[in-house]
């Protein structure tokens, strides 16, 4: 895929690092920099900024020779697993491992068309005991099996 | 004296433990050697100190066994030293040659182990003051040699491979510089003032991702049934033999030195390895695509450099990597003070556990090649219960690491980053070095300059220093002159046609 002759994902990738770049320079020249017999803080990152930035100029710029290859992207599945993670700290944090299993295992599940409710119900089930033997009873990290407010 | 002690029942008992837990753990995907070992060491509280240094360095070792089996069979390592296992093995296993490659990460991971322990027993005191004549300058040196050696695995473009180390880089900066106090990118976020955890780096950019991956693609194959799994099948051919033979040989090399010096660890000697064998092979084409040298190395170098992190912990103290942190952590809960002292005090604990290091491998290998077939077992359940299951692993074992709803958040972020680089094609294992290097050379860099006082010029008028940034320079240059000749070749068929 070419974009005005560009390599579609070198640009989106050498523009990313390129920003990403721009925003190290910013930040660490607000840190005391010191000279090479004494690095400040923001030496070495405002050099390795600088340094992306140059790389991500030559990436974009590389990639007009080259074809660009991207894999598909599925929404759903990008879509179900931001849910299922994002889902798993949250339930975690306020219902107990228990249900956070359940959200991780099931959100994850929908990712794919040939979902079956009951395979990740049971999954989960499994899973939540594992997690409550192993982890908690056995090896006591701080969790909840369930919590209520 | 070692061998009754390591042979004594509950010493025995601590190791099997130790070596079958590491296996698992290193096995699953999500859960690595360093949670693992946090998470029992309260556990070794009640043990005898020998017991609870076995058990624990098993798990260790252990783990570098059974990292390469997801790694092959999944393209999801471990745990990050096997990371670079993914490049050659799940080729391999896509290719039906798994068996065979889960046969000889096993038999290079055991040659590599065995490699070091005879050093370590031979030679501790002595590799010990060798590690010692270190300077900055030259662990600096090293570590660019690491990172160059890093990027030039990008295979395409030694471009996006640097620029990947460079991210890395940065990404290990951030947090509070230790030398000045000072808080880097830390966007007044308290959970970053101690930076961004390995597990979550390593856990997010290529364990989330490939799930995601794995999600989005529609091409479901499990790679080896059981029924794959005969004896015949797992072994090699007398070719695969041959062919790994020099590479298991170097990789061991590597891993030792590598693994004996403080700050260097299994991650850093199977990236290096492999660049080493791609770099000197006689087809480099074939790496990336199932080449066994591309897995045998890096296992013999990252169960060698396991086993030689062992030598500068106990003789010196000085832990190697954070592993060895928390072997120091054991030592000390028991009372006793790590430093050179401990061979000639606790002479029992040093040759005990060198003996134990003998019987672990020996039952790991005995775990891992007849037993193929459990872990195998375990992976090729059906995917819509296998990745899901994947990702409630990973999550448990992140939040398991700090109780911080944080690292799982942060996990989320490079998952998506580590996806978005799968799509775009950039390599994501280039910049896993770079953030675990990043602290370490900055620190080295800054002692450097400060010993030479502003002097750049002593990275090269130190001998071994000069060494390693002309082998640096070199492969450099070499990557660049391959990839711009193969860049010509493309477009010149491209005009042909």
């Amino acid at each position: 895929m070419k974009l005005g002759g560009f390599n579609t994902a070198n640009l989106i990738g050498g523009g990313a690092l390129f920003v990403i770049g721009v925003i190290a320079i910013a930040e660490s020249s607000t840190y005391p920099i010191g000279q090479l017999n004494h690095m400040g803080p923001g030496y070495l990152p405002l050099v390795l900024g600088l340094l992306i930035v140059a790389l991500a100029t030559g990436i974009i710029f590389q990639g007009r020779r080259t074809d660009a290859k991207i894999l598909k992207i599925k929404p759903r599945a990008i879509m179900a697993l931001s849910a299922a993670i994002l889902g798993f700290a949250f339930a975690n944090a306020h219902l107990g491992i228990v249900p956070a299993t359940f959200v991780v295992v099931v959100l994850s599940s929908l990712a794919d068309e040939r979902f079956k409710m009951l395979t990740a119900i049971l999954t989960a089930s499994i899973l939540s005991a594992f997690a409550y033997l192993v982890f908690i009873k056995w090896l006591g990290v701080p969790m909840e099996a369930f919590l209520w407010d | 004296m070692g061998l009754d002690i390591a042979l004594s029942q509950s010493t025995l008992i601590a190791c099997a433990i130790g070596v079958t837990l590491g296996t698992f753990i290193g096995v699953l995907p999500g859960i690595g050697p360093i949670a693992g070992i946090a998470l029992l060491l309260p556990i070794t509280f009640h043990q005898p100190p020998t017991d609870a240094l076995v058990m624990l360095a098993g798990l260790y070792y252990g783990a570098m066994y059974g990292g390469s089996t997801s790694s092959i069979l999944l393209n999801i390592p471990g745990d990050s030293s096997a990371a670079v296992t993914c490049l050659d093995g799940h080729p391999m296993a896509r290719q039906g040659r798994g068996g065979i490659a889960l046969f000889m990460t096993t038999f290079a991971s055991f040659v590599g182990a065995c490699f070091s322990i005879v050093l370590m027993a031979a030679f501790a005191p002595v590799l010990a003051e060798v590690a010692l004549s270190f300077g900055p300058s030259e662990y600096f040196s090293m570590m660019v040699l690491g990172l160059i050696a890093a990027s030039a695995l990008a295979g395409e473009t030694p471009l996006k491979g640097i620029a990947m180390v460079v991210l890395g880089l940065l990404l290990g900066l951030v947090g509070t510089d230790v030398q000045t106090g000072f808080q880097r990118f830390t966007l007044g976020q308290l959970e970053l003032t101690d930076g961004i955890s390995i597990v979550v780096v390593a856990m997010g950019l290529f364990g989330v991702s490939e799930v995601l991956v794995n999600f989005s693609s529609s091409a479901r194959r499990p790679f080896l049934t059981s029924k794959d799994i005969t004896w015949r099948s797992l072994f090699p051919s007398r070719k695969d033999f041959r062919d790994s033979a020099f590479p298991i040989a170097r990789g061991s090399l590597i891993g030792a030195a590598l693994g004996a010096l403080p700050g260097a660890g299994a991650t850093m000697s199977a990236f290096m390895s492999y660049a080493l064998e791609k770099r000197i092979a006689k087809q480099p084409e074939r790496f990336g695509n199932g080449a066994i040298e591309g897995i045998a190395a890096p296992e013999a170098a990252n169960n060698a450099a396991a086993q030689a992190a062992f030598i500068p912990t106990m003789t010196l103290g000085i832990p190697g990597n954070s592993v060895m942190a928390l072997m120091l952590g054991a030592l000390i809960m028991h009372g006793i003070s790590p430093g050179p002292m401990v061979i000639v005090e606790n002479p029992e604990l040093f040759w005990g556990l060198i003996m134990s290091f003998w019987i672990g491998n020996f039952l790991l290998i005995i775990l891992n090649i007849p037993m193929i077939g459990v872990w195998v077992r375990i992976l090729t359940v059906p995917y819509q219960i296998l990745f899901p299951a994947i990702l409630f692993f990973i999550c448990i074992g992140v939040y398991s690491v700090n109780n911080d709803y944080f690292d799982i958040f942060l996990v989320y972020l490079f998952g998506m980053a580590g996806y978005a680089m799968k799509v775009l094609d950039f390599p994501i294992a280039p910049l896993l070095l770079g953030f675990i290097l990043g602290p370490l050379m900055e620190e080295n860099l800054r002692r450097a300059m400060l010993l030479s006082r502003g002097d750049m010029s002593v990275l090269v008028t130190h001998p071994i220093s000069l060494g390693f940034l002309s082998v640096s320079f070199s492969f450099l240059a070499y990557a660049t002159w391959a990839s711009y000749r193969r860049q010509k070749s493309a477009s010149s068929i491209t005009t042909v046609k």
